[in-house]
């Protein structure tokens, strides 16, 4: 994506975002709509400007991340996606092993083709049962035990 | 008073205090030189750690890493031409090229000595400023804290280091996500579609977790290059006096940047970078031996090390009496405190003025820490540098990112919120909108909205919304700051256009005569 597509999406979405949020605060009381949509409106022209600008070759320039961008988005969406897996785990199977899951799902995705991959989801693996036994024996925090409760 | 300085004193002096200040100093410095890991991200993972903690170990602690990673932002700055923290970008331009001479050694005892000085000068600012400044803070209306919160937002808006324009954009995303939940006046439930989750707003230290650790954790790993190659260096005998004597030489590039520092670090947004760059500007403007800058000048390195860690005390001056981070580990810190029951302003140098002061008193011991914590972990930490690849601790920041969401208030939706907040953050900020003003957006926008529709009360009481509005001195200053902070910009882009300087001229020019150095 070009940073002049990217410029005119986050505006459109920023836009819409902006539009539903003063629509929707014509249904709260008079004192409780005034804020939202008085930074509605400011947000909406900004957003406004940015994409008109952008039309006519004058939007702010993003620093992209060198390298192979093809490579780069994909490792991304795997990493979003494995952090979704991830949070979804915590309440079906408790935190400690959706941490453990967590950690070689992001640890595959992480180090593949690296050398000593097998290491280094090891050492992550010890380190989360280190932390985990910190807060759940030592600070007290009763975790989300899932399944195993 | 002087019983409260007392006991501020003892409290920061009692053991635990001290061991925590020597643990937080060599901690910062380990996340500052390895470059992917940020202080802010650091605090954010703290917090919750330091919320089962007395309130006064918390903020040691917090305050120690903070110092401490600043100054650990040298490291890889001056041994791979890698800022470790967006702070240390100008140290890399003198530091690398000394380390490149074999003057290694020579810059990091130089950064350290610049650093602690800038630190401590910092930090005695703060601790004249804040006091006055949160007394002043009492005669504050709604009207007053209500253009408090517009100037904070254009100002970051105006110091966005990629665009002006999306820095305004991105605050006002901040203050939309400010208004999720119960209205504060009337009541009104809002944005939570239909989620009870929702209905007190979104959680400020899981939102915060999101914003500084889940993006900056996929971008380590998207990005996954390997680590530079550092360069070795050994110790020498009497050093530490000899760059001393030499700093000594120069005490008003000294003084000069720390004051700089500090008062860049108040303006909201600034920072450290800025501090850093605007002190290095000026150290070159200043000097007779301009030619050396960009070749390995040792003032280059005491310049730009001295301000951003001078930032660190200025940051923290708006955050505690007026509750507007400078920049966003203060927004974190910020955070810390309200987690501590602590709110900013007057209170916390009356009640809660203990704990205040010994926070401050740490300040000075964390900055005098840093230097023979630097001098003596220096190497172990270069050789870290080297063996660490920051993308193996990928996994466990996300792990220790659940867990301390959770763990504030044992909620499994403060979970989703840190995960939800850090995937869009990461994506907002792909699309050019950075973490640090949307967090600003979040910060102000209760006191932005309680000062708006206070004074819209106010107005309607007394017949007249303009004299609420504008008819108050410090509304008018605030007014006057908040036009020259959005005009401020456009004038330097001119000013850019027509070749007429910008703010860092010296800088530019420098980069233009030697385009071969690191600049």
């Amino acid at each position: 994506m070009t940073v002049r597509t990217r410029n005119l999406v986050s505006a459109i979405a920023v836009l819409l975002v902006s539009a539903y949020w003063f629509v929707e605060a014509g249904g709260f009381r008079p004192l409780s709509r005034i804020f939202p949509q008085v930074v509605a409106g400011i947000v909406f022209v900004s957003a406004l400007t940015l994409a008109v600008l952008t039309i006519i070759g004058h939007g702010p320039v993003i620093q992209m991340a060198g390298g192979d961008s093809g490579t780069r988005h994909r490792r991304s969406a795997t990493l979003m996606g494995a952090l979704v897996v991830w949070t979804v785990l915590v309440p079906l199977i408790g935190m400690l092993a959706a941490g453990a899951v967590g950690v070689i799902l992001m640890g595959v995705i992480t180090f593949r083709g690296h050398h000593g991959t097998i290491r280094a989801i090891l050492i992550a693996l010890v380190s989360v049962v280190v932390f985990y036994g910190l807060f759940r024996f030592v600070l007290f925090v009763p975790f989300p035990a899932g399944v195993f409760g | 008073m002087g019983t409260m300085l007392t006991q501020a004193l003892m409290g920061v002096l009692d053991p635990i205090s001290l061991v925590l200040v020597v643990l937080g100093v060599s901690a910062g410095i380990l996340v500052g030189a390895l470059p992917g890991l940020t202080a802010t991200m650091a605090i954010a993972l703290l917090v919750p750690f330091t919320f089962g903690m007395a309130p006064i170990h918390g903020l040691v602690l917090l305050g120690a890493i903070y110092s401490g990673a600043i100054y650990g932002g040298s490291f890889s700055a001056i041994l791979i031409n890698t800022p470790g923290t967006p702070s240390a970008i100008a140290t890399t331009f003198d530091g690398f090229p000394m380390a490149q001479k074999g003057e290694a050694y020579r810059a990091i005892v130089t950064a350290t000595l610049a650093s602690v000085f800038g630190g401590v000068v910092g930090v005695v600012f703060l601790i004249f400023l804040s006091p006055p400044l949160a007394r002043a803070s009492l005669s504050f209306g709604p009207p007053e804290y209500f253009w408090l919160a517009a100037f904070g937002l254009t100002i970051i808006a105006a110091v966005s280091p990629r665009s002006t324009l999306k820095g305004l954009v991105g605050g006002g995303i901040g203050l939309l996500i400010s208004t999720i939940g119960i209205a504060p006046i009337e009541g009104s439930v809002r944005y939570t579609f239909g989620t009870v989750a929702l209905q007190n707003g979104i959680a400020l230290i899981p939102a915060l977790i999101g914003f500084f650790c889940i993006p900056e954790v996929l971008r380590m790993v998207e990005e996954s290059h390997e680590s530079g190659t550092v360069i070795p260096y050994k110790r020498q005998r009497k050093m530490v006096t000899r760059v001393f004597h030499r700093l000594l030489r120069h005490p008003w590039l000294m003084i000069r940047s720390s004051v700089l520092g500090t008062f860049i670090g108040i303006i909201p947004g600034a920072g450290g970078n800025i501090a850093g760059l605007v002190s290095y500007n000026e150290a070159i403007r200043t000097s007779k031996k301009k030619s050396s800058f960009g070749k390995g000048s040792m003032e280059g390195v005491a310049a730009s090390e001295t301000a951003n860690n001078a930032s660190v005390s200025g940051a923290l001056i708006p955050m505690l009496t007026l509750g507007v981070p400078g920049a966003p580990p203060a927004a974190v810190l910020f955070g810390a405190l309200l987690l501590q029951g602590m709110r900013p302003g007057a209170e916390l140098f009356t009640s809660h003025g203990t704990i205040t002061y010994a926070f401050l008193f740490s300040l000075i011991l964390a900055n005098l820490a840093m230097l023979p914590l630097g001098i003596l972990l220096g190497r172990a930490v270069a050789r870290l540098m080297q063996q660490v690849r920051v993308q193996t601790m990928a996994p466990l920041i996300i792990f220790l990112s659940m867990v301390g969401s959770y763990s504030i208030y044992n909620n499994i939706a403060d979970i989703y919120t840190m995960v939800g907040v850090g995937l869009a953050a990461h994506a907002l900020r792909k699309a050019g909108f950075m973490p640090g003003p949307i967090v600003l957006g979040l910060i102000l926008g209760p006191i932005a909205e309680q000062g708006l529709t206070q004074s819209l009360l106010l107005g309607r009481a007394r017949g007249s919304l303009t004299s609420v509005f504008f008819g108050r001195p410090i509304s008018l200053i605030l007014i006057v700051l908040t036009v020259v902070s959005i005009l401020a910009p456009m004038i330097v882009q001119y000013r850019e256009r027509h070749g007429k300087g910008g703010t860092l001229k010296a800088v530019k020019q420098l980069k233009q005569e030697h385009p071969e150095s690191s600049l």
